[in-house]
This record gives structure tokens, C-alpha cells and sequence, in this order.
């Protein structure tokens, strides 16, 4: 497996003079600017691997993170996953903070990869940038690692 | 060009209802010249609402602004005068993130954009999360609400008829010009409600 990117958003532009907003700005509520995380990661495996189980991996995955995020009295503002194979078959996930809903292109369902392209973004309200990194990304290690076997 | 400005809070179902519209679009308008751009102002690093719209076969930019609240303003006028020159497309449909305040946009685009002959401002309610997120964040979703032409009332299939009565009542106490109306992105949009924001198109 092959980290592409790995980056997080900041509030500010780099290159902007720096503007914090505050959470009134934001929400005109208490409450904090959401934690980011969004990475592009390529999921290669030694075996071809059925694209149902890469959808049941990611829903294990997202529903691992919705539960953290609960547990912790954290929001979920949307957590969504891309992921594609070489022909371009495709699954998109999403959830925000209830059920998750998957949609497929038709191919999905039947097809079989080895190389699968997965694009992750958790939008969650509460938690610290590093500490929403940090879960996130174990998480999705622990399930694509999962489907090696 | 006309422009399609959707807000609504995170996971509303902007992106959904955007497939939906510009289906309908495309459909209508035949095949004569690239007829429609999406724009995409998503938070974090990596798009997936402009690879959901792109695998839909519409033809999407992505917008870059490190400000969640401040938003595009720059690279969204420098797009839209640059799709006027270069590319005239009939229509432009613009996301934004679901912490934009729609309001804050159509100001800069009424102030710094060319060639735009109509907005339409169409408001996305979760009615899922609607009294969770009225309690969190009352302003936010106030603003969403209060700047649409037109409100729809999304996910109308998760929450049962009183429920969507109350939100009702509440969006028309928000806005009071707007038309208000109950769907479901994920169950099909009855095409004579796309007709309403391509009523006026004509002219
Ligand atoms: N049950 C149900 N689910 C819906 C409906 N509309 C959208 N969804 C689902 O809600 C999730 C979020 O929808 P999106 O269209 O991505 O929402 P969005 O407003 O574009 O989200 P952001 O761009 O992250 O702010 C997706 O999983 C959709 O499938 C609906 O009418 N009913
Ligand atoms: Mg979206």
C-alpha cells in the first residue's frame, strides 16, 4: 500500500494573511471549526480482490469511525469515500453519522482488482486535527490491510 | 450563463441533487455545445463530490480556497469570468461547502461577475438532521435557508409526515418568499421541479 497524499486542510491560506474565524463566525453557535482529514491512497494487493469486499471493508471502516465519533460526543459533519479500480468501476460511500449509504456504478457489484484508488475525506466537529488523523488512519489501514489475507 | 447556486449544511444532499438537475439539464438541452459546468468548493485536500459528478459524465471544476467561511470569492469570480469568456456555457451550477453562507456568494457574483444573466439560489435542507442541526447551529442553517429562490426539503424518506409538517413551518417562518418543497434526492426528482429553475431560462 502506497501513501499518493496525505494532506489536511488548514483554516487559513498560506499565503493570505491569517484569518481565524471564530466559531461565531462559522455558526453563530458555541461550537469550533470542524477537524479535517482527506487523503488519496492507493490500495494494492497481491491478490485480486472483489470489489464487494472492498465495499464491506470501507463500511466497516466508516461505521468504525461514526462509532468513535459518537462515543466521543463528537459530530460528524460528512464522511465520504471514492474508491475506484483500474476500469474505472467505482463505489461512493457516505455518512453523517447515522446510516451509511453506498452507490455503485453498475460494474461494481461483479468486477475484481488488484489496484483500487481510495479517496477519504472525515469532516467531524470536535476532535483535535491530529487525533482525527490519527483515527482515521488507523482505521483505514487496519481494514485495507485486512483484505491482504 | 445562468447560474445554480446550491446551499445547504454538510451531507444535505447537494452533490445528490446536483447529479439529479443536471441530468435534466443535459437531457433538455440536447448535444449541441458543452451546455453546462459544474463548480466544486469541497472541504479537504482531495475532491469526491467532483469525481461522483465527473463519473456522472459532467464536466466539473474544482474551486480551491483554504478559508471555510470566507470561501472562494477570488477563485470563484476568476472561474466564472473565465468560463464567460472562453467556454459560454448555458449554465454553471456551483457548490459550495455545506458551511458557506449563500448570501456572502451572491454578493460577490452580483458585484465582480460578467455575463451572468440569472442567479438562482436553491436551498438543501437535511430533514434527517434538522433538529439536531437548528440546536447546534441555528445561524448557519438560518442563512442556508433564508437565501433560497427555491427550498427543498431533502431526505423526505427518512423522517415521517408530522416531522416534515414542523420543518416545514419552520423554513417558511426562515423564508417567506421561497417555494418550499418535500423530496428525495436518492428516490428521483420529478422533473417539474428542475422545471422550475429552467422556467425563465427561455426567455
Ligand atoms: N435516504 C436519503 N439519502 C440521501 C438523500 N439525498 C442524499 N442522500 C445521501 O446523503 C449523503 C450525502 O449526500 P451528498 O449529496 O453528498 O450531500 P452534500 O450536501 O453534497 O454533502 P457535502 O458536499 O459534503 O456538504 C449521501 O450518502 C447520499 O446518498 C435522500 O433524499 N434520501
Ligand atoms: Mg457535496
Amino acid at each position: 500500500m502506497k501513501v499518493l497524499k496525505r494532506k489536511t486542510i488548514s483554516l487559513a491560506p498560506a499565503d493570505q494573511k491569517r484569518h481565524h474565524p471564530s466559531a461565531e463566525d462559522l455558526f453563530h453557535a458555541p461550537g469550533e471549526s470542524p477537524a479535517v482529514y482527506s487523503i488519496t491512497q492507493a490500495a494494492q494487493f497481491p491478490q485480486v480482490v472483489a470489489g464487494t469486499l472492498v465495499s464491506a471493508a470501507l463500511v466497516r471502516c466508516v461505521e468504525g469511525i461514526r462509532d468513535w465519533a459518537a462515543h466521543q460526543r463528537h459530530l460528524v459533519g460528512h464522511i465520504k469515500v471514492f474508491v475506484e479500480n483500474e476500469n474505472k468501476d467505482h463505489l461512493w460511500l457516505a455518512s453523517t453519522g447515522k446510516r451509511i449509504n453506498l452507490q455503485s456504478s453498475e460494474g461494481w457489484e461483479g468486477a475484481s482488482s488488484a489496484n483500487y484508488q481510495v479517496h477519504f475525506t472525515a469532516i467531524i466537529f470536535g476532535p483535535g486535527q491530529s487525533h482525527l488523523e490519527e483515527v482515521v488512519a488507523e482505521h483505514i489501514q487496519r481494514e485495507l490491510i485486512a483484505l491482504h489475507s | 450563463m445562468q447560474l445554480v447556486i446550491f446551499g445547504g449544511f454538510l451531507g444535505s444532499g447537494k452533490t445528490s441533487l446536483i447529479l439529479s438537475l443536471a441530468h435534466h439539464l443535459v437531457n433538455r438541452e440536447g448535444s449541441d455545445k458543452p451546455s453546462l459546468v459544474i463548480l466544486e468548493n469541497e472541504i479537504g485536500e482531495v475532491g469526491i463530490d467532483n469525481k461522483v459528478l465527473q463519473a456522472g459524465g459532467f464536466s466539473v471544476k474544482e474551486l480551491f480556497a483554504g478559508c471555510i467561511c470566507c470561501t472562494l470569492t477570488a477563485d470563484l469570480v476568476t472561474t466564472l469570468n473565465d468560463l464567460h469568456e472562453k467556454v459560454q456555457p448555458k449554465w454553471v451550477i456551483f457548490e459550495p461547502t455545506g458551511l458557506a453562507y449563500p448570501k456572502k456568494i451572491i454578493e460577490t457574483v452580483n458585484q465582480y461577475g460578467k455575463g451572468i444573466e440569472r442567479i438562482v439560489v436553491i436551498g438543501v435542507v437535511d430533514a434527517e438532521r434538522w433538529e439536531e442541526l437548528t440546536e447546534i447551529t441555528p445561524g448557519l442553517i438560518e442563512g442556508q435557508v433564508s437565501s433560497g429562490d427555491l427550498v427543498l426539503i431533502n431526505k423526505c424518506d427518512l423522517v415521517e409526515p408530522e416531522a416534515l409538517a414542523m420543518i416545514r413551518e419552520q423554513v417558511r417562518g426562515m423564508n417567506p418568499k421561497a417555494e418550499i418543497l418535500e423530496v428525495s434526492a436518492t428516490s428521483g426528482i420529478d422533473t417539474r421541479i428542475w422545471g422550475k429553475v429552467d422556467e425563465g431560462s427561455q426567455a
